[in-house]
């Protein structure tokens, strides 16, 4: 038995549908989901659709937007002593000289773990510091938040790296030259926040679709936010009903509360946004990295010479416009961050191609 | 990253701060520290988890439902189109 969510003869009535509510004019709809880029990739979906209809991908990658500064500073721990553990999708994504797969094979103590319990196990049965990367977005950083609460041993700490995607969406929805006309939004990160946070951008004429990963549930984002086009209207509307509610996960709320501030972020090839991160509140300073240990990373290259992620990350180019793609960028050797993992719009192209063929 | 993976509650720990899930096969222990108290009568239930933790309560009942709905959403749809057309 299996949640399971597939069904051809309804994803192709599903595809009709589109065709027939398809609009005269261009239609660009954007998501925001990593995740999402690989079903419409893995799937083929853009092979499916109307040709002026454009599927985009947008900043939804989270090991891609990880400044720069946070990967040189988790280097930086790592070089000087501590044992520094991280998701394996952050190994190879470059930092200013190297990765963390580099510093790794200089010497450097880095190690890949699944989730925050194994560093804190790693750290409890361990003399050493260690000191765990965290990265993500809101579907992360409860767990994070989690093991904080929890007490961790006293030689276990967090260098903070999350991003929040709604203020993400409001810097792409304020953008003067705005370049898509509906949303689909995230599943996971909305099983934690709900549907409430996207009602702003239904109040400013954008239609927003929370929506699974199965290849059908994207399809019928589609369907849903073409049909909302179509009567001139513009909501929130939830595809993803199975897992996401309109209030989203309290619990998980209440802890990231509890543990977090909110503060600026940087995204990796887009710039600072307000509001759109974490830092761990004063009165657990003791598991912050950065109180802990005295960083100091020097200066920061954003991104590497050449690279394009900016411009991909919020859907202005695809990969196929960057002319490393494919040549000196590949998923073997990836030089820059948006081609090396699972999320990765550079990837998923690379590995599937725009059109989904294998 | 984001990726959360269904999986059917097979034992909750004595303090009920952990549980075991099956992943078709796979045993994991996972933490509920995100989804607040569970009991013996949540066995069987499917559970969301992410890194390690569940994320939230979901039935087999919510993604059969889900089908239907959407079946019937596609079916109402066409005939409206279809309305339109003649
Ligand atoms: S192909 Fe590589 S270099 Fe070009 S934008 Fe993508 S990640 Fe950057």
């Amino acid at each position: 038995m299996s949640l399971e969510f597939r069904d051809r003869a309804l994803g192709k009535k599903v595809v009709r549908l589109i065709h027939s509510l398809m609009l005269d004019d261009a239609v660009r709809i954007m998501h925001v989901c990593g995740t999402h880029e690989q079903t419409i990739t893995k799937h083929g979906l853009r092979t499916l659709l109307p040709l002026n209809l454009e599927l985009l991908s947008g900043p939804g990658c989270p090991v891609c937007v990880t400044s720069t500064k946070d990967i040189d500073e988790a280097i930086f721990l790592a070089k000087s002593g501590a044992t520094l553990v991280t998701y394996g999708d952050m190994m190879r994504v470059p930092g200013s000289d190297m990765s963390l797969a580099e510093a790794k094979a200089d010497g450097a103590d880095v190690k890949v773990a699944y989730s925050v319990n194994d560093a804190v196990r790693m750290a409890s049965n361990a003399k050493n510091d260690v000191v765990f990367f965290g990265i993500g977005f809101e579907t992360t950083a409860p767990s994070n938040a989690a093991a904080i609460f929890n007490k961790p041993p006293e030689n276990f700490s967090i260098l903070i790296s999350h991003k929040l995607v709604p203020p993400a969406m409001d810097a792409l929805v304020g953008d003067g030259d705005v370049n898509f006309d509906g949303l689909i939004a995230p599943g996971h990160v909305s099983t934690i926040i709900g549907t409430r946070p996207y009602e702003r951008f239904a109040g400013m004429g954008m239609p927003v679709v929370v929506t699974g990963f199965e290849p059908l549930d994207v399809l019928f984002a589609i369907l849903m936010i073409l049909k909302q086009m179509r009567k001139g209207r513009s909501e929130v509307e939830n595809e993803y009903a199975r897992v996401v509610t309109e209030q989203g996960n309290r619990k998980a709320q209440e802890l990231m509360d509890e543990v977090f501030d909110v503060a600026d972020a940087y995204w990796r090839g887009i710039g600072e946004i307000a509001n759109s991160g974490l830092a761990i509140k004063p009165k657990f300073c003791q598991f912050d990295a950065r109180e802990k240990y005295d960083i100091d990373v020097g200066e920061v290259q954003d991104l590497p010479l050449g690279c394009s992620c900016g411009l991909i990350l919020t859907a202005k180019a695809t990969p196929e416009e960057c002319e490393l793609f494919g040549k000196t960028c590949t998923p073997e050797n990836p030089y820059g961050p948006c081609m090396v993992g699972a999320e990765g719009t550079c990837h998923n192209w690379w590995k599937y191609g725009r059109y989904g063929v294998e | 990253m984001c990726i959360a993976i269904p999986g059917k509650i097979i034992e909750i720990g004595a303090d009920k701060k952990v549980a075991t899930i099956d992943f078709s096969g796979v045993k994991q222990v996972v933490r509920l520290d995100l989804l607040g108290e569970l009991d013996d009568g949540h066995i069987g239930n499917y559970v969301l988890v992410h890194v390690g933790y569940a994320i939230q309560l979901m039935t087999q009942q919510e993604a059969e439902e889900t089908l239907k709905v959407f079946h019937e959403y596609a079916d109402a749809m066409e005939k409206e189109l279809q309305g339109k057309s003649t």
